[in-house]
């Protein structure tokens, strides 16, 4: 048995190193996409290394250097507390990532399991769940994370739980479908016959099938969210102060509009590059890992 | 499907925290008026008798009075059209720079014009709405003083009126132009690539009666279902949008609702959302199957 296991395995090894490598070189041939990656490898080391890079820690005030123009000492200037724009924009990257990728997360973990039980048992479980996730649809995304941030309250960790649940019935509707279309491949009564159960039908055969729909759909999810972490804050249901983030830093600098504009600028800018970078990654993985679309 | 809907948000509401006879009860937190508040407004009854009575109302066309004892019905049906003109105007912005942006951009595929017009959707795609909102506030209002920084007013005043609402509206549409001049690009691209394409053009029609008659038709099947499916991010476009330009529309009713913790007016607000949310879905099948043949002859 073991030996019809390893000579089962031997090539699929090489198989899928190659395929790596093909899709790789696919990447690579398209500079938006190479461009979208390297300035989230940007955002995420920013956002790791935030405490190091940030020229002043979380909270300081210079109460010397208000609402002043960018100079040595604050490259980007500073609020009208004080603070240091730059240092608050470093550890904004830091809570933008963090909700982005952890709601994102948490929405497949959760999502991903009921779909696919939704999609590979249809019937009565499927009904009940897809009833369900049409009910959660019918809510906009963003008045379902306002409601879910005012019932838990504002902080960094309830937005990012709201923002996630938030997710969840978009995934499950993929997952559901995805799942519905791969068990009809012929692989899986041929699974059936060799005989697998539902659970390594399910995770050995369905889900790996489905990894390229779900990283796609992830790298567009996690700009969703970003850009929600940043209307949550502006309404004031987000990160709380001493504690930063682009959408809590825009809500702080809507009283300066007329004297200092630039207060608005910054923050926005760095999520418009962020989202753009995640939209355009996630465009070109779309293109490279699902041939159906590429255009 | 709308009496879950219904259940969820009551349920939903009941779930914020702070306890709202005390908030009704203002600075007197003596238990009588506590219970009378709680009395008057079945606080005291269990969950189901609140949902029955609820429900029972508003099949009856009441959703009941809010925490300053306004109706509900009243105020949204003073809020609602509001944001409902905001709504038309940014589908006019949107219809009208996106669908022939992603006309043209199919049509010159690979020329400097489609570069830019799908750059330019890429980049309208990642802006938060509230962002070039303030942006907009900026140049027009605080720099230029072209346009009012913010406010409405009554449909009555008419050029005011747009005075207050073209800045909003665009700002919603562009982002609304952004996803359908992708979406149109992509359909039309298809469907130029289509044999029944390569038909008409081989019989010697002009390429406007290609592009136009044949492909531009067969591509709104598809736009307009992602039209429809945009439905969600328009209600959160607006609802910031409305915070941010200060319009006393259905979005900021919708936040202050839920910063004042009003459980009847969240309730009612919500409903109205999810109501919308299934007319508009079957307002799309509709036209769907108007402008898809294939679909009516079943």
């Amino acid at each position: 048995m073991s030996i019809v296991a390893q000579e089962v395995d031997a090539p699929r090894v090489a198989d899928s190193r190659r395929r790596l490598r093909v899709l790789g070189k696919r990447f690579l041939r398209r500079p938006m996409a190479v461009a979208g990656l390297v300035v989230v490898l940007g955002f995420v080391v920013v956002a790791i290394f935030a405490p190091l890079l940030a020229p002043y820690p979380v909270g300081y005030t210079d109460f010397n250097a208000i609402l002043v123009h960018s100079s040595s000492k604050h490259l980007l200037g500073t609020d009208d507390l004080g603070h240091d724009e730059l240092s608050r924009l470093i550890f904004g990257a830091r809570a933008s990532m963090q909700v982005g990728v952890l709601a994102t997360l948490l929405a497949m973990v959760v999502a991903v399991p009921i779909g696919m039980l939704a999609g590979y048992y249809r019937g009565w479980v499927d009904h009940v769940i897809a009833r369900l996730t049409d009910v959660l649809l019918a809510f906009p995304f963003l008045i379902l994370a306002v409601g879910l941030a005012a019932i838990l309250g504002p902080s960094l960790l309830n937005v990012t739980l709201a923002l996630g649940i938030g997710s969840i019935p978009g995934f499950i509707r993929i997952a559901r479908g995805e799942t519905l279309a791969l068990r009809e491949a012929d692989y899986v009564p041929a699974a059936v016959l060799n005989g697998a159960n539902d659970a390594t039908i399910i995770f050995r055969h369905i889900l790996p099938n489905m990894t390229n729909t779900l990283i796609v759909q992830a790298t567009l999810t996690i700009p969703g969210a970003i850009l929600g972490e940043a209307i949550l804050s502006f309404l004031g249901l987000g990160v709380q102060p001493p504690n930063t983030s682009w959408g809590t830093m825009l809500s702080s600098a809507e009283p300066f509009l007329t004297q200092a504009q630039r207060l608005s600028v910054y923050p926005g800018l760095a999520i418009i590059l962020a989202v753009l970078a995640f939209n355009v990654l996630g465009d070109g993985l779309r293109d490279v890992l699902d041939p159906r679309t590429t255009r | 499907m709308l009496v879950l809907a219904s259940m969820v948000v009551f349920a939903g509401v009941r779930a914020i925290p702070g306890n709202p006879a005390i908030a009704l009860g203002a600075e007197n937190r003596d238990p009588a008026v506590i219970a009378a508040v709680k009395a008057k407004y079945l606080l005291d009854k269990p969950l189901p008798v609140q949902y029955g009575h609820w429900i029972w109302l508003a099949l009856h066309g009441d959703l009941g009075v809010d925490q300053r004892d306004l109706a509900v019905g009243h105020t949204i049906a003073q809020r609602l059209p509001i944001s409902l003109e905001l709504t038309l105007l940014s589908m006019i912005v949107a219809v009208v720079v996106g669908i022939p942006a992603g006309v043209i951009a199919a049509v010159r595929r690979g020329k400097p014009s489609d570069y830019a017009a799908t750059g330019v959707a890429l980049v309208g795609l990642s802006v938060p709405h509230f962002w070039l909102g303030l942006i907009v506030i900026i140049w027009f209002a605080v720099d230029l003083h072209w346009l009012p920084a913010g406010g409405y007013t009554t449909i009555h005043h008419p050029l005011a009126n747009l005075q207050h609402l073209i800045l909003p509206a665009v700002v919603i549409g562009a982002g609304l132009a952004a996803v359908l001049m992708r979406q149109m690009r992509s359909s039309m691209l298809d469907s130029l690539g289509s044999d029944y394409v390569r038909t008409a053009r081989a019989k010697g029609l002009s390429e406007w009666s290609v592009v136009c008659k044949h492909a531009f038709r067969n591509s709104l099947i598809t736009v307009t279902t992602v039209l429809g499916l945009q439905l969600g991010a328009l209600i959160s476009g607006i609802v910031t949008i409305e915070v941010v330009f200060g319009i006393p529309g259905f979005g900021s009713l919708t936040i202050d609702s839920i910063m004042q913790r009003d459980y009847t007016l969240i309730q009612g607000v919500v409903l109205v959302v999810a109501a919308g949310y299934v007319i508009v879905n079957l307002l799309v099948d509709v036209v769907y199957s108007l402008l898809n043949p294939r679909i009516r002859a079943i």
